[in-house]
C-alpha cells in the first residue's frame, strides 16, 4: 500500500510538472504572440516592452519555465497586466463559487442517479429500465451548455423566475441557494446519467450472488437489499469516477457560469479571454489542472482503500 | 424499413450491418440524424432558402414565419439558412479532429502496447498528462494564445481525443499479442508488421469505430462551445456556436434563435451517440470506457 501510494503520488507530481512546463513554453512553441494579441498590432513600442517584461517574456526560455513553475509552487501565478493585481488574488476570489457549484452539482447527480439505478436494476430489461437507459444516454450526450440554455429559457423567459441568473449573496444562504439551483442542475444531469448507468451495472453484477439470495431468504426487505447490500458493491466504481467528474465539471462550469451570469473561475476566464489577458487564462488553467489531478489522485487512493480486491491484485 | 433496405444495398460497408443497426428505434433515429446531417452539410448552399449573411433590418428577431421558417436573428438574418450552413462548418472541424485523434491514438497505442517496457511507460504517462486536462480547458489555453484559425481549432480538439483512442488501442494490442496463436506465428518468424497487420488491427477496428461515433458529438460540442466563448470560429461565419452566442446576447428579446440552435445541437449529439451505442451492440464491443 505504501509503495502504491508513493508511486501514485509520484505520477501525479510528474503529470503536474509536465502540465506546468507545457503552459510556460506554450507561448514559444506556438506561433502566436500574447502581447500583440492583447495590445493589438499597432500598440506603442514602450508599452509592448513593458508588457513583455511584466509577463517575463524577455528572459531565456529555461529561466521562464523556472520562474513560472517555482512561482506556482509558492502560490504566485503572475500578475494581471491590466489591473496590476496578482492573478492568484483574482482566482482566489472566484474559485469558491465554482467549487461550490461543482460539489453541489455532483451531490445532486448522485441524488438523482441512485434511485434511477435502483429502479433500473430491480427490473433489468423491462420497459422502465430501457426507457431510463435511453434517457441516461441522452442526457450524457447533450452538451451541458445546451441543457443550461434550455433551462435558462424555461426559467426566465417562460416562467419569469429571476433567481435563475446572477450569483446571489453568500451571506444570505437561501438567496445563494436559489441562484444555485439551475446552474447546478444543468451540470448535474450529465453525471446523473453516467452514474445511473454505472450504478445499475455494478448492482446487477452483485444481485445474483449468494449473500443476496440468503438475505432474501431471511426476509430482509427489498429496499434494504437494494439500497444497502447491492449499492455497497457499486461504491468503489463511483468513487473512482468522482475524481474525473469533478475535473470535468470545472471545465463545463465555464459555460454554465457565463450562461447564468454567475461569478466564478469560468466567468473570470471568459472575461480574460475577451480581453486576451493571457496571465489570467494561464493561471485559471493551472488551477483547474491542479484540482483535476488532485481530485483524481484522491479518488484513486480512496478507491484503493475501500476496495480490497485492488489491494490483493497489487500484492500479487 | 424500405428506405433503410435501399440504403443498405447502396452504401453498406458490410452486408447486413446497416440493417442490424436499424433494428431498434434508437438505431434508426441515429442513422436518420447522421444521414440528414451529412446531406445537409454536403448540400448546404443549395438547400438554404436565403443567404445566411443577408441582412433584413426590417425583420429583426422575428419568430417563425412563412418567409423565415425558423425566424430571424438580431440582424435580420435567416436562422434556418444559418443553421443549415452551420452543419458543414461543424463537420468540417469535428471530422478531421476526430480523424487525427484516431490516427495519433492508434500509432501511440500500437507503439505502447506492442513495444511495452519504457516506451509503454512514457506513452501512458503522456496520455495521462493530456487526460488530466479537461478538453475544453486545454483548448482554451492554446486558443487564447493563438486566436482561432480552423487548423488550430481542429488540432486542439484532436489532442483531447488522442488519450481515449490510445488507451483502447493499447488494451487491444496487449490482449491480442498474448494469444497463443499469435505467439505461435511469432515463433514461426513473423515480423511485428505482419502481426500488427494480420492480428492486431482487425481487433482494434471495431472498438475504434464505436469510439469514433461516440467522440464525434463531443467534437461538435467542443467546437460550438469554443465558438460560443469567442475562441473558435469567428463571426459572422454561421457556426452553431456563433449563432448560439448571437442569440444568447438577445435572449430576452427573442427566445427562438437559442431554442432552435439548442435543438439542432441536441439532435446532432443524440443522433451520433445513439448510433454509436447501437454500433457497439451490433459489433459486440466490450470496451465501455467512460471517457
Amino acid at each position: 500500500m505504501v509503495r502504491y501510494v508513493a508511486r501514485r503520488v509520484g505520477v501525479a507530481v510528474i503529470v503536474l510538472l509536465l502540465v506546468l512546463v507545457l503552459l510556460s513554453v506554450l507561448v514559444h512553441v506556438l506561433p502566436g504572440d500574447p502581447v500583440s494579441l492583447m495590445l493589438g498590432p499597432r500598440a506603442d513600442p514602450d508599452l509592448i516592452a513593458t508588457a513583455r517584461r511584466q509577463m517575463d517574456l524577455d528572459a531565456s526560455v529555461p529561466a521562464q519555465v523556472w520562474h513560472f513553475v517555482s512561482g506556482v509552487f509558492q502560490g504566485d501565478l503572475g500578475q494581471d497586466f491590466l489591473t496590476k493585481r496578482p492573478v492568484s488574488e483574482l482566482i482566489g476570489a472566484a474559485l469558491p463559487h465554482t467549487l461550490i457549484l461543482a460539489v453541489v452539482s455532483l451531490a445532486l447527480a448522485v441524488a438523482i442517479a441512485v434511485p434511477l439505478a435502483v429502479v433500473s436494476a430491480a427490473r433489468p430489461g423491462s420497459a422502465v429500465d430501457r426507457f431510463l437507459g435511453t434517457v441516461s444516454v441522452g442526457v450524457i450526450s447533450i452538451p451541458s451548455y445546451v441543457i443550461g440554455m434550455l433551462l435558462l429559457l424555461l426559467a426566465t423567459v417562460w416562467l419569469g423566475w429571476l433567481p435563475a441568473i446572477g450569483t446571489g449573496d453568500l451571506s444570505d444562504p437561501g438567496d445563494y441557494l436559489a441562484h444555485l439551483v439551475l446552474p447546478a442542475l444543468s451540470l448535474a444531469l450529465i453525471w446523473a446519467g453516467y452514474l445511473a448507468r454505472l450504478l445499475r451495472s455494478s448492482m446487477l453484477e452483485v444481485l445474483g450472488e449468494n449473500h443476496i439470495r440468503a438475505a432474501r431468504a431471511y426476509g430482509i426487505p427489498e429496499w434494504r437489499i437494494y439500497y444497502q447490500l447491492a449499492l455497497r458493491n457499486a461504491i468503489p466504481g463511483v468513487v473512482a469516477l468522482i475524481g474525473v467528474a469533478l475535473g470535468d465539471l470545472m471545465g463545463s462550469a465555464i459555460f454554465i457560469e457565463v450562461i447564468f451570469t454567475r461569478n466564478g473561475l469560468g466567468t473570470l476566464l471568459y472575461n480574460a479571454i475577451a480581453e486576451r489577458d493571457y496571465p489570467i487564462v494561464r493561471g485559471g488553467v493551472v488551477v483547474i489542472a491542479v484540482l483535476f489531478v488532485v481530485a483524481n489522485l484522491l479518488a484513486d487512493l480512496a478507491n484503493r482503500r475501500i476496495n480490497p480486491r485492488l489491494r490483493e491484485e497489487a500484492a500479487a | 424499413m424500405t428506405a433503410v433496405a435501399a440504403g443498405r444495398t447502396a452504401s453498406a460497408p458490410r452486408p447486413g450491418l446497416l440493417r442490424r443497426v436499424a433494428a431498434t428505434p434508437s438505431g434508426v433515429f441515429g442513422l436518420v440524424v447522421v444521414v440528414v446531417l451529412v446531406a445537409t452539410a454536403l448540400l448546404g448552399p443549395l438547400i438554404a432558402p436565403h443567404d445566411p449573411n443577408a441582412l433584413d433590418i426590417d425583420h429583426r428577431l422575428e419568430g417563425p414565419s412563412g418567409t423565415y421558417w425558423l425566424g430571424t436573428d438580431n440582424l435580420g438574418r435567416d436562422l434556418l439558412s444559418r443553421l443549415i450552413l452551420g452543419a458543414r462548418i461543424a463537420l468540417e472541424i469535428a471530422v478531421p479532429a476526430v480523424a487525427i485523434g484516431v490516427l495519433a491514438g492508434l500509432l501511440l497505442g500500437l507503439a505502447a502496447g506492442y513495444l511495452g517496457g519504457k516506451v509503454d511507460t512514457v506513452v501512458v504517462t503522456v496520455l495521462d498528462a493530456v487526460q488530466s486536462f479537461p478538453a475544453v480547458v486545454l483548448a482554451l489555453a492554446v486558443l487564447a494564445l493563438l486566436g482561432g484559425s480552423t487548423p488550430t481549432i481542429v488540432l486542439v480538439i484532436a489532442v483531447a481525443f488522442v488519450p481515449s483512442f490510445g488507451r483502447v488501442t493499447r488494451a487491444s494490442v496487449q490482449s491480442v499479442s498474448r494469444l497463443p496463436f499469435v505467439d505461435a506465428e511469432r515463433n514461426l518468424g513473423a515480423g511485428p508488421l505482419r502481426i500488427i497487420w494480420r492480428h492486431v488491427l482487425p481487433n482494434v477496428v471495431s472498438p475504434l469505430i464505436v469510439l469514433t461515433a461516440m467522440n464525434l458529438p463531443s467534437a461538435v460540442a467542443v467546437e460550438s462551445g469554443l465558438a460560443f466563448l469567442g475562441l473558435g470560429v469567428q463571426p459572422p461565419t454561421p457556426d452553431w456556436g456563433v449563432v448560439l452566442s448571437d442569440g444568447f446576447d438577445r435572449i430576452r428579446d427573442s427566445p427562438w434563435p437559442v431554442l432552435f440552435t439548442c435543438t439542432v445541437l441536441a439532435l446532432t449529439t443524440l443522433g451520433f451517440t445513439f448510433l454509436g451505442e447501437r454500433l457497439r451492440d451490433v459489433l459486440d464491443v466490450r470496451t465501455a470506457e467512460v471517457r
